[in-house]
Parts: C-alpha cells; sequence; structure tokens
C-alpha cells in the first residue's frame, strides 16, 4: 500500500508556518436562523439563532489524528459537516495543507475532496441499498475519473482486504443487506479509502456497532493511521473510543471547545470541570469501591438560549461571579493543552476553584510520579 | 463503557436492515397480504389483456349497422346470446363497442399515467434535492396545477388544438403528475439528509450523479406505485372529457359510448347502453385504487405517523 | 436468598414470512428478592425478548413456546391475558427506551401517574393519589410541583425519571428496565440510573436490567446473565462474571471492551454474531477459539461449577485454561466466522 499520494511540502503556499498543519480551523461558526412561523419572518436578536457551532478553533498536524468528544447537542457533527463541506459555514475559515478551502468551488473543491473522506455513523444508512459492494467502493474512482476498469477491480480488491473484508472477491459482488453492521462500516471505510485521502472524518463510526464487533473497526482505525499515515478526525461522545484512536483530544460543549489537548493529558488532568464531570459519569465495569457521582447539575440547554458569560457556568459545581460577567478564552495551561476556564485564566480563584485547581494539580503530580 | 445517544443498534432481525426504506419485494409483500389488492391486480391485468386482444375478438365491426338474418336492423335491442351487451339506436354493437373502445381507454390511461409519473418524479427529485429557492419555484406550480379543474383546462386544450388522443393525454398529464411529484418530493427531501447521499456529496458526486444515480433507484418503487393511481385517473379524466363531447371523434371510448347513450336519451328502457360502458369504467378504476390500497401510507405523507 | 422470579427453560419464536425464528432457548436463571439482575448482550441476542416474555408484551408473530416463568407462585407463561393485565404496573412494572416518548402529550404528567394509581386501587381519592405521586416523583429527584407540566416541557431525563415515578407509584415487588437510559447523555444517564438503583435498594424492589452496556450492568447489578444468540451463556454474581468468567464469549467481551482509563489494547471476537438460536450445538461454536467437535454436535446445558454460578460450555474444567489463553490476542485471530 502506497502512502498519500500528496507531496505535503509542495502543496504549501510559500510563507506560511513552518510545521505545515494538514488542517487549520479558525473561528469557524454555524448559525441556523430561527422562523418563527410563516408570516412573522425571521427574528432579530441575539436569541434568533441557533448557535450550533460558534467559533471552533483546531489544527490537525499530518499524520495526526484528532477527538471531538462532547454530549449530544455539542455542535460536533455540524462541525464534522462543515469540514467535509457538507455544510457551509456562517464564519469562520477552514484551510486545508494551507490553503483556504472554506468556500472552494468546482475543480478546487474536488481536489479538496480526494484528501478529505468521511465515513458516518450509521451502518445501515451509508450505503446506498441498491448498489453492490463494488459499484460502492468504486464510485469515488469514477467520480475522479481515476483509473480503467479493469484496474478498479485491483483497486477495490485491495481496499477491501485493506478493512478486512477477506478474501475480497467474497464481498465484491454482494449486496448491503446481505452484510452485518460491522461489515457495512468497513464497506463505508473502503470507500472513503479508495481515494487515498489524507484526513478521514469519522462521525461517531463504532456507536450503532456491537461490542464484539467494534473493537475490530477501532482496530482497524488504529492500523489505518499506521499503515497509510493517515489523519483521522474522530467524533464521539464516547472518551473510551476517542482515547483509543486520537492523539489529541478537544472536548466541545454547546459548540464551542472547553478544553483540548493530548489525549492522555485530557482525560488524566481534566483541567475543565465540564471535562471532569463527563469523565466522572462514565460507568466502571471493575470498581472497587462505589464511583461518587459526578459534580455537574441540569442538563444541556438548547443551542438557541445559550448562557452568558461561560456557557457552562450554569451547571457547573464551581460558578463564581466572573463566570458569567465574560466568556472565558481558549488559554494555554501548558505547551500543547488549552482550556477556557476562569479557574486557570482568573486574578483571583475562590475556594471551591481552587479546591478543583489542587484537585487537578495533585492528578498531574500522581500520573507524572507514575511515569 | 458502550452507550449511545439515539438508540440501541438495530438487531438483524428485531429490525430489518433496509430501514425507511422500501423495494419492489416489498410492493409485492404488501400487496400479497392484502386480498383486495390482490383482486385488483387481476382486474387490472384482465383489462390491459382486453385493450391488447379485444379489439380482434370483437364479434362485429363496432361502426357498421348490423342487419338481422330478417334483413331488420336490430335497433336497442337487450343483451341477448347474439348480441351479449345489446345493441344501440343504430344498431350496433355494444360489446364490440366496449372491446375496441378499451384499447383508447388503456391507451390514454397508460401513456397519461407515464407521462405523469415521469414528469412527476423528476421534478420532484429535482425541487426535493435542491430546495431552497427551485423548490419554491416548483412548488408554486404544483399548487397552480393543483388549482387548475380539470375539465375546462381540457377543453380549452381541445379546442386549441384538435380534439385526439394525443390531446387528451396532454391535457392528462399536465394536470396529474403534481401528485407524483408532492409525494416523491417529500421523500426525497428526507432521503438527501441520509448517509449514503452525503457520502455520495463527499465524494465529490455531482447533483445530476446524485439524483440519477442515488436517489432516483431509491425513489422508483414510489413511481411504480404512483403508476396505478395516474392510471385510474387517467381512465376518469378520459371518460369525463369524452362524454362531454370533446374527445376523439376517430376512436371509440366508454366515454363516447356514454355520451351517445345520453345524447340519444337512452335510460331505463335501454338500460344496457349506459350500463356497460359504466360498469367497465368503474371495473377500470376500481381495480387500480385496489392495487394501491396496501401502499396508501407511502403514498400519502399525512397518514404517516 | 429467596428468589421471586425463576425463570425456567424458556424458548421464545418469532415467525415471519414463513420463518421461525429461535429468539431464547433454554433460558434459565431467576432474580432474588430485592436483588437486580442485569441482562447483557449483544444487539439480536434476545435479551429484550426476555424481558418482553415475562411482561407478556411479545410483538403479535413471536410466541412463548416453552418453559415457565414463576413469579409469586404463578407461571407467567401461562396465565390469562386478563390475569397478565391486572399484574402490570401493580405487581411488574416496567420502563422502556422509549417509554420517554411514550407519556401521553396532552395530559399533565402527575395526571398520568394519578391515573395509574387510581386504576389499580379503585377506591382511592384523588387527593390520596396526588401525595403519593409527589412523594414518587420527589424519590426520583423531580421537584413534586412539576406534577403539573405536560411531557414537551420536561427534558429526555426528566420524562424518563417521570417514568421510573410511575414504575415506582404502586410499590411493584419487581420492575422490568430494558435499557432504561440509552437514549440519554452520559451525565444524565447516570443520573437517572443512580435514582433508579437508590430507589430499587431502598424499597428492596427485584430488577431486571436489561442492557447492552456492561459497564451499566456491572455497576447497578448484583448477578449478570450474559446472553448470546437466544441462549443464557453464563449467569453468575456479578464478581464471578468479571473477575472469574467461564465461558469463552465472556472472556472475549471482555478483551473488546475499550475503558478510557486503561490503555491496553483491544481485540475483537472474529466473525459476526448469528441471528436467533442454532438448532444444535454451542451458539457460540463459530467464533470461539477453544472449539472442538463436541461443540458443534452437542448442544451444551448450564452446568454449576460454583455456588450462584452456572455456565452453558462443555469445558468449564479448563476455565483457568481459557482464562490465561484469552488475555492474548493472538487466541482470537487467526479464526474468521
Amino acid at each position: 500500500m502506497n502512502k498519500t499520494n500528496i507531496n505535503i511540502n509542495t502543496n504549501i503556499k510559500s510563507g506560511t508556518i513552518a510545521e505545515p498543519s494538514l488542517l487549520r480551523v479558525d473561528s469557524l461558526t454555524k448559525w441556523f436562523p430561527l422562523r418563527r412561523g410563516l408570516l412573522a419572518g425571521r427574528k432579530k436578536g441575539p436569541g434568533a439563532y441557533i448557535r450550533a457551532v460558534d467559533g471552533v478553533s483546531f489544527e490537525v498536524k499530518p499524520g495526526q489524528s484528532l477527538g471531538l468528544a462532547g454530549e449530544s447537542g455539542s455542535g460536533k457533527t455540524v462541525t464534522a459537516e462543515m469540514l467535509a463541506r457538507l455544510q457551509s459555514p456562517t464564519a469562520g475559515t477552514i484551510h486545508f495543507l494551507g490553503e483556504d478551502v472554506t468556500t472552494a468551488r468546482s475543480r478546487d473543491l474536488m481536489r479538496f475532496r480526494r484528501q478529505v473522506q468521511m465515513v458516518f455513523q450509521n451502518p445501515y444508512d451509508c450505503l446506498n441499498e441498491r448498489w453492490r459492494v463494488y459499484d460502492i467502493v468504486r464510485e469515488p474512482l469514477i467520480i475522479h475519473r481515476l483509473g480503467h476498469g479493469n484496474e478498479h477491480l485491483d483497486t477495490c480488491k485491495e481496499m477491501l482486504t485493506v478493512v478486512g473484508l477477506q478474501p475480497a472477491e467474497h464481498y465484491l459482488y454482494r449486496y448491503p443487506h446481505e452484510l452485518s453492521g460491522g461489515e457495512r462500516q468497513r464497506v463505508a471505510i473502503a470507500r472513503a479509502l479508495v481515494l487515498r485521502p489524507a484526513l478521514l472524518i469519522a462521525d461517531e463510526p463504532t456507536t450503532m456497532l456491537d461490542v464484539s464487533v467494534r473493537a475490530g473497526v477501532l482496530n482497524l482505525f488504529r492500523k489505518l493511521q499506521q499503515d497509510l499515515d493517515l489523519s483521522i478526525l474522530f467524533i464521539s461522545h464516547e472518551f473510551s473510543t476517542i482515547s483509543y484512536i486520537c492523539d489529541t483530544t478537544a472536548i466541545m460543549y454547546l459548540g464551542k471547545i472547553m478544553e483540548i489537548g493530548p489525549t492522555s493529558q485530557v482525560f488524566s488532568h481534566r483541567y475543565h470541570p465540564y471535562s471532569d464531570a463527563l469523565a466522572a459519569s462514565l460507568p466502571v465495569v471493575n470498581a472497587e469501591d462505589k464511583r461518587p457521582p459526578a459534580r455537574i447539575s441540569g442538563e444541556i440547554p438548547g443551542a438557541a438560549s445559550i448562557p452568558r458569560g461561560c456557557r457552562f457556568a450554569p451547571r457547573c459545581p464551581y460558578q463564581a461571579p466572573a463566570c458569567t460577567a465574560e466568556e472565558p478564552p481558549l488559554l494555554p495551561v501548558d505547551s500543547s493543552h488549552r482550556v477556557a476556564c476562569v479557574i486557570w485564566s482568573g486574578e483571583t480563584p475562590s475556594s471551591e476553584q481552587r479546591a478543583f485547581q489542587e484537585n487537578v494539580l495533585r492528578r498531574q503530580d500522581e500520573e507524572g510520579g507514575a511515569a | 463503557m458502550f452507550c449511545k445517544p439515539g438508540s440501541t443498534p438495530p438487531g438483524r432481525f428485531e429490525r430489518g436492515p433496509n430501514t425507511g426504506m422500501f423495494s419492489m419485494k416489498d410492493i409485492w409483500r404488501l400487496a400479497r397480504r392484502d386480498r383486495l389488492s390482490l383482486i385488483g391486480f387481476f382486474l387490472f391485468a384482465a383489462i390491459i389483456v382486453m385493450a391488447l386482444i379485444g379489439p380482434s375478438l370483437a364479434p362485429y365491426e363496432p361502426l357498421t349497422i348490423n342487419r338481422g338474418l330478417d334483413g331488420k336492423v336490430p335497433i336497442l335491442k337487450p343483451p341477448s346470446a347474439e348480441y351479449l351487451l345489446g345493441t344501440n339506436d343504430l344498431g350496433r354493437d355494444i360489446f364490440s363497442q366496449i372491446l375496441v373502445g378499451s384499447r383508447t381507454v388503456v391507451i390514454i390511461g397508460l401513456y397519461g399515467a407515464l407521462i405523469a409519473a415521469v414528469v412527476g418524479t423528476i421534478l420532484g427529485v429535482i425541487s426535493g434535492y435542491y430546495r431552497g429557492h427551485v423548490d419554491n419555484v416548483l412548488q408554486r406550480l404544483v399548487e397552480a396545477a393543483y388549482s387548475i379543474p380539470f375539465e375546462p383546462l381540457a377543453i380549452v386544450i381541445v379546442s386549441i388544438l384538435s380534439p385526439s388522443v394525443w390531446t387528451i393525454i396532454l391535457a392528462v398529464s399536465l394536470v396529474y403528475w403534481r401528485q407524483a411529484m408532492r409525494v416523491i418530493r417529500t421523500q426525497v427531501l428526507s432521503m438527501r439528509e441520509r448517509a449514503f447521499i452525503k457520502s455520495a456529496r463527499v465524494a465529490g458526486a455531482s447533483d445530476f450523479r446524485i439524483m440519477l444515480y442515488h436517489i432516483t433507484p431509491n425513489i422508483l418503487p414510489l413511481t411504480f406505485v404512483y403508476l396505478p393511481v395516474a392510471f385510474g385517473n387517467a381512465v376518469l379524466a378520459e371518460a369525463a372529457i369524452s362524454f362531454l363531447g370533446f374527445g376523439d371523434p376517430t376512436s371509440i371510448s366508454w366515454g363516447q359510448i356514454l355520451r351517445q347513450a345520453f345524447t340519444k336519451g337512452a335510460s331505463i328502457q335501454s338500460w344496457w347502453w349506459v350500463f356497460s360502458p359504466g360498469l367497465f369504467i368503474t371495473i377500470t378504476t376500481a381495480s387500480v385504487f385496489f392495487c394501491t390500497r396496501p401502499f396508501e401510507e407511502i403514498l400519502n405523507p399525512r397518514l404517516r405517523r | 436468598m429467596a428468589s421471586l422470579v425463576t425463570i425456567e427453560d424458556l424458548g421464545v419464536e418469532y415467525r415471519s414470512r414463513g420463518e421461525v425464528l429461535r429468539a431464547a432457548h433454554n433460558v434459565r436463571f431467576f432474580i432474588g428478592e430485592g436483588e437486580a439482575v442485569g441482562l447483557v448482550g449483544e444487539s439480536g441476542s434476545g435479551k429484550s425478548t426476555i424481558g418482553k416474555a415475562i411482561l407478556r408484551l411479545l410483538p403479535p408473530n413471536g410466541r412463548i413456546v416453552s418453559g415457565r416463568i414463576m413469579y409469586q407462585g404463578r407461571d407467567l407463561a401461562a396465565i390469562s391475558p386478563e390475569e397478565m393485565r391486572g399484574l402490570r404496573w401493580s405487581r411488574i412494572a416496567m420502563i422502556f427506551q422509549s417509554s420517554m416518548n411514550s407519556l401521553n402529550p396532552v395530559y399533565r404528567v402527575g395526571d398520568q401517574i394519578i391515573e395509574a394509581i387510581r386504576t389499580h386501587n379503585p377506591g382511592m381519592k384523588r387527593a390520596v393519589a396526588l401525595e403519593r405521586t409527589c412523594e414518587v416523583l420527589a424519590n426520583v429527584g423531580i421537584d413534586p410541583s412539576r406534577h403539573t407540566s405536560y411531557p414537551h416541557q420536561l427534558s429526555g431525563g426528566m420524562r424518563q425519571r417521570v417514568n421510573i415515578a410511575m414504575a415506582l407509584a404502586l410499590s411493584p415487588p419487581l420492575i422490568i428496565a430494558d435499557e432504561p437510559t440509552t437514549a440519554l447523555d452520559v451525565v444524565t444517564q447516570d443520573r437517572v440510573l443512580r435514582e433508579l438503583k437508590l430507589q430499587q435498594e431502598q424499597r428492596r424492589i427485584s430488577m431486571l436490567l436489561v442492557s447492552h452496556d456492561i459497564a451499566v450492568i456491572a455497576e447497578n447489578c448484583d448477578r449478570v446473565a450474559v446472553m448470546y444468540a437466544g441462549t443464557i451463556a453464563e449467569f453468575a454474581p456479578t464478581k464471578n462474571i468479571f473477575n472469574n468468567p467461564y465461558h469463552p464469549y465472556t472472556l472475549g467481551l471482555q478483551n473488546a471492551f475499550p475503558d478510557f482509563r486503561s490503555h491496553r489494547a483491544l481485540v475483537s471476537i472474529p466473525g459476526f454474531p448469528p441471528t436467533g438460536a442454532r438448532s444444535r450445538g454451542c451458539m457460540f461454536v463459530q467464533r470461539c477459539p477453544f472449539a472442538e467437535e463436541l461443540c458443534s454436535s452437542e448442544t451444551p446445558r448450564p452446568t454449576q461449577v460454583e455456588d450462584d454460578h452456572w455456565v452453558a460450555c462443555h469445558f468449564t474444567q479448563r476455565a483457568s485454561e481459557f482464562q490465561r489463553l484469552a488475555r492474548d490476542p493472538d487466541t482470537w485471530l487467526g479464526r474468521t466466522g
């Protein structure tokens, strides 16, 4: 299997930063206007929009994988669809290999599509039921006019083998309804990979699979990262799958990134009270003692009514007056780790906040000691 | 942990893998479950066969003035072994007229339905796929089509063009594409949000390609289900136009037989003259509506959930 | 411990398009008094079927073909539908994943609970029922004043809590909870489960918790029945299932399970779960790395390996060897389903 067939350096326009980024997203925003009925027209003012994604910035380096974690309603799927150019952003930019692709059209868009592919959540929905596996996997090659018929056959066989559908001949001429969920998801991955993209966007690709099958698909993603040097933007509400796949993790809440950093750090240190609450809510298989309840109140509000200041403040156990005054920016806590919380940027933390701070630092020390 | 939002993974036997879509197989399965629809299928098939071979089986020339052995013209004879459905005021055999007329009816029904279904499908797919302005314009067009009463439109068209079978087909398809379009548009609107369509867009497929290769094959069964409905509408429409006297004067149809009977004042005394074409029109339309009974839910989105 | 529900050799079949599907076969386990039993399995394993069979709420094409469901001296599989109707809610309550959306949108949630209470206590005054309603709502963490809310005014988590309140309202000895929190977010799921668990323990209610999520089962249940292809592969106290599993399927599941707290590599079980039960042999034979000839010719009967620990495997005496081998990923590779 060849590595991705693009030379990264030649694609970078002169004058860009030293370390090339595969994907760079700046203040990506998607607001959906709220319509209020036939004659009323569009509502005006701040409540007039559903702020699904509200200014998200991050970067993916070649060969690296980023995880977007968050509850439903956090805007992670809308972000993914904007990156895949399925939805157009309200504001913000997407740079791919140094090139602005936010509004790329025709030729430029096709060039982008060859590099960025996507797999979806529901394996029972992502394949055209009337097509055979061969036609499904081959279609991108036809669209991009790559190779001829007999070459397609070889490429498809190779792709099916890569995704673990062996022998490939056994699958080529079958219809999706003859396949199980795990097999279907592998076909979808083969289709996404047939163009040899540099970036694969995976939107909850394993959530609908059974446990015994899911591990296989997760291992496949790992294999693709290693063998093809593929970057994966992995979207999931599950910490466990993200931590298995991604180098970097961003925790999203109501359309904004709350914390972003190296996966192991994000999950073990948990600088943001929201990350901490999420992790504390996960059931444990082999718990020695009873897990204490997570310190978080209420439920995620709708994206049409985003609270003032820090959007997590109303549910936050460490809330202070400073939290509702102004939205805290995403600030670095160390070289590669950024957090949007006054606990880490504020001047004078409250005693509750200081306790949380100490807790995080203790976890960090323990980890340092263990390693 | 491995929980998920939404739902549990679809079990392979708890729910079929073919989510939300239905196929030709489902059509047959649904139809087979419903007795009445099976009867409808057979009746419909019988009408088609009648149109195919009926005219050559006609015992008499439909427009010939028959004479009995005694040389008398059999005027307004009730049904007998000789004249199965009786004769009209000119001694013509009504049974033969019905047989020959069936071909006109079926031609108008089939072509009318086909054109209406094809136009409706194409516009429905375009409207549902593009949404936005295109959809807006096409939706206004559908509303216009819904607001046009059929008979006056047909009369206008017939008087502008010449009264012929093709003119009637034109009139029928001009009005009846609206229903197919609406049903298909609704389906396409939800289908375009499905992952396999998104996957095609991400792969770089053009809008044309997506509509032709991804949406249409999945929507086609719906068009097929709609065909009989359009056929029934077309048959009724033809009968109405011909009855009003705007039919094709050179060919016989059931509507025309009815018209003649009506203008000649045939009533209780010569009931067979009115009854026979009426019965056949009823059988034909009823058969197609029986056929589609199991698909009511699919055709009428408002009945769903 | 006295058992409240005993399921003996239960068999359930579905018929569709002329085919018969054995959704449950030879299922036996019990639920002790005041105990929570977890029924865990993959989609299509028949776990929901068991819950529905106990409640006699199988879909029209499904029926109980064999076995008994003994509950308080009655065989639920044999009693009349009328008798069953009398038992539901008052003697056996239920919470489904879909219950969240099954509240009637045009009635206030309080009225719906009051209605349920008064149907089973015909003489009860409305005020008494209201008092009881507020009490159960408070128990599940809902402000009692919200009893005047309509379902659409409540979030998904709140609605599922209302359902739990409704299930508790008549103080039934048994609750069947089928994926009660699957549609909820992790934070909400955790809170709802905590309230359910607390009530179950305080009131000493027996509970059958059906879930695909092993971690949820592990935290909330005293015993676990692991289902595979319509049969119970292993039934044991929760501790045993996780620390001393005998069945190769249970062993395989442990490796397949991602956990963000650990960094071990995942190993999947080769192949795919079958749909429904085979007619002969062990259900897991096609995916089992330890399968031998005997496994495909003879159906293993549940054997008691320890106190309270049953395993449906021919080779229970080799469990420690299996446990050792199962930890090695190579054991699971190289076989295709």
